[in-house]
């Protein structure tokens, strides 16, 4: 138990201070996740953890494929913002982990456009490390993802090349423990790769924390199936935080969401649909009211899963 | 068996989803699919010829092209036209006007209105390859027989108290309805001649409503009395971009403008009716939306260090917030230099910002402005 908080305090002691690249923050992906204010790194147990927490792919259980549409800032005339996630995880065995794939983009028609690639690897590392999965199930995993922004620049910047890309990865540990805790960490765009046009421009390194719990019947409130999850982020030498929660009701068919951040609320829903023995759909939907933009009917997530053997 | 066949159908449908998510340009996609029911030719639409002063004596023709599977090609427009059956002739002369690609353009016939003139036209659009040869050539109306409009300034109307009458003003536009009073029987105090008369329209100045259309109304002898309202139509012309309107009434050119009440506006065939229970001038005015883009910054994408993003035409007390993506507000700009508001890139505490795509709200006038730029480095 010791060795496991040594290593996450070892790794939040990472933090950096340089400034994130904005359009790379994992803000807006995954409908599940956004439901719960984005706050998903010590939950991370289906197609929307590798831009969340990539070693919760490894406690995936099924094959599982997501695809997420999005409108940002609904109401105001004259923006026109998207966020577009498709994430798929493919557990191969127990004993070989877990592989998966995901692309998120985000984009403003005719302005600039920000992509991600990413190809993740997971497995449980209780047999590494000696430490008994009857306590706590230990997972740890790597992405290698591909950023790429793509500029459309004025006429008097057509020197400039229109897109510009890098290669970069993340790595991340989730510990579960037999009482309902959950640990997550993250340390995300771990060399700081340089994608600027004009000057270097880092996508600085960038560390969560989750703080989870998980309880099948939440005690003296009976709340069903209840996720529980705080994030912090260490970002531009601040502290940034999200909180989520998730309870599951209809014999688990239907999951309801609150969560939220310093900058928005939100709430959402997810329904499954079981059919063919083990094969579920998932229809997700998010909303998201932001405190300081101002006039706008809020961002709408709505997301497509589809999980089979 | 059927597990996996439903799975495979899942992940098709899914990988369809995305790719199209992904091409963000769906309309490209679906003339891409339309594509594949052979050459889609050129179309002419939205053409008409219509009297747009009558004491400047402009005739304008609106017209806008889509090129189809030519949209690769240059294309030319021009009009030909006879007046009162004379000779034909070619406005602009030579090979016209080079135009693109649905956009809107006007094409103007020279000064020949008299009180009454009958023009036959018809548009031609001519499309070349690289050479500068014509590959095709369409027309509207298509075929031989041209369109036929009946251009003039003034009606005039002798109209009987006892049974009424009809007195249509048609300003030359085929397509579209025709002004025109219904007067009923019993709704004039006496026998009268009726006028209408399209005038010039005026500089009318208002952030909120330009002039469309101005019609002067009135009798001779001109001490009648209108006893019921009449229902009275009026054309607005080829011109405004807005779908609201305001129907105004003075007396006397001298007087000031009085809101009407339209009954209906018709869009389809662009008038606006009301009833009228006077003889005076009656304009027609578009509302039109405060005009966002002046204060919007031309430039949306700003390299650190290049240039600045310039919100134009703000003065005190109107301010400027950026936002990041996330919705966290980053910088407040409340004043500015002679060149109007600024935003460097930077935040509120002096730092630069990270690129990316940022939101902007601009208020002026009480009004709230929004849009997207992006940030370079």
């Amino acid at each position: 138990m010791k060795k496991v908080f040594l290593v996450l305090s070892f790794l939040i002691l990472l933090v950096s201070a340089q400034t994130v690249f904005a359009a790379f923050e994992d803000t807006y992906w995954g409908v599940r996740a956004l439901g719960m204010g984005g706050a998903f790194t010590a939950v991370v147990n289906d197609a929307n953890a590798p831009l969340y927490n990539i070693a919760g792919i490894a406690n995936c259980v099924q094959k599982e494929i997501t695809l997420m549409g999005s409108r940002l800032f609904t109401g105001l005339d004259g923006v026109e913002i998207s966020a577009n996630y498709l994430g798929a995880v493919y557990p191969i065995a127990d004993e070989w982990g877990s592989v998966s794939f995901a692309w998120s983009s985000l984009g403003t028609p005719a302005l600039a456009r920000y992509d991600t690639f990413n190809l993740g690897y997971a497995r449980k590392i209780n047999d590494i490390t000696g430490i008994d999965d009857y306590y706590v199930n230990l997972s740890a995993g790597l992405n290698i993802k591909y950023l790429r922004q793509e500029i459309n620049f004025d006429e008097e910047d057509k020197d400039l090349s229109n897109s510009k890309g890098a290669v970069t990865g993340d790595i991340g540990i989730l510990a579960t423990f037999e009482n309902g805790l959950r640990l997550g960490f993250s340390s995300k765009y771990l060399t700081s790769p340089d994608i600027g046009y004009e000057e270097k421009d880092s996508v600085s390194n960038m560390n969560v924390l989750g703080i989870g719990y998980f309880s099948e019947l939440l005690p003296y409130v009976n709340i069903p199936t209840f996720t529980a999850d705080l994030d912090l982020i260490f970002i531009d030498g601040e502290l940034k935080f999200r909180l989520g929660l998730e309870s599951y009701v209809l014999d688990d068919k239907l999951g309801i969401r609150l969560g939220g951040r310093e900058e928005a609320i939100n709430i959402g829903f997810g329904y499954e649909f079981t059919f063919l023995n083990d094969s579920t759909l998932v229809i997700d939907y998010a909303f998201e009211l932001p405190f300081e933009i101002e006039e706008s009917y809020g961002s709408h997530f709505i997301a497509l899963s589809f999980r089979f053997n | 068996m059927k597990k996996k066949i439903a799975g495979l159908l899942s992940l098709i449908v899914l990988l369809g989803v995305s790719v199209y998510i992904y091409a963000a340009e769906p309309l490209k996609v679906l003339s891409a699919y339309v594509k594949f029911g052979g050459v889609i030719l050129p179309t002419i639409t939205h053409t008409a010829i219509e009297t747009v002063s009558s004491i400047d004596k402009i005739l304008n023709a609106k017209i806008s092209v889509d090129f189809g599977d030519y949209s690769d090609s240059t294309a030319t427009a021009r009009i030909d036209y006879s007046v009162d059956g004379g000779s034909v002739e070619q406005e602009p002369p030579g090979e016209g006007i080079t135009i693109k690609n649905n956009e809107e353009f006007f094409i103007q016939l020279p000064d020949f209105l008299e009180s009454n003139t009958n023009v036959d036209y018809q548009i031609v659009i001519d499309f070349r390859d690289e050479q500068g040869t014509i590959i095709k050539t369409v027309t509207f109306p298509s075929g031989t027989q041209p369109q036929h409009a009946e251009l003039t300034d003034t009606v005039t109307k002798d109209v009987t108290a006892s049974a009424g009458g009809i007195v249509e003003f048609n300003s030359g536009n085929q397509q579209y309805e025709s002004s025109k009073l219904e007067i009923a029987p019993n709704s004039l105090s006496s026998d009268a001649q009726i006028i209408i008369k399209q005038l010039t329209i005026e500089d009318y100045i208002s952030s909120t409503e330009q002039m469309a259309a101005l019609y002067q109304v009135y009798s001779i002898p001109d001490n009648i009395e209108i006893l019921s309202p009449i229902k009275a139509t009026f054309y607005y012309g080829l011109n405004p971009t807005s779908n609201k309107f305001v129907l105004k009434y003075k007396k006397q050119d001298s007087d000031n403008w009085k809101d009407i009440s339209i009954s209906n506006t018709d869009l389809q065939n662009k008038t606006v009716m009301a009833y009228i229970s006077s003889l005076g001038y009656y304009g027609i005015f578009e509302k039109v939306k405060e005009e966002d883009k002046s204060y919007r910054p031309k430039k949306r994408v700003v390299v650190k260090g290049r240039d600045v993003f310039r919100f134009n035409g703000l003065q005190q007390g109107d301010s400027v917030k950026i936002y990041t993506t996330g919705g966290k507000k980053i910088r407040e700009i409340s004043s500015g230099d002679a060149d109007g508001f600024k935003w460097d890139g930077k935040k509120d505490n002096g730092d630069y910002a990270s690129s990316g795509i940022y939101v902007y709200q601009i208020k002026v006038k009480g009004k709230l402005i929004s849009g997207t730029i992006a940030f370079v480095k």
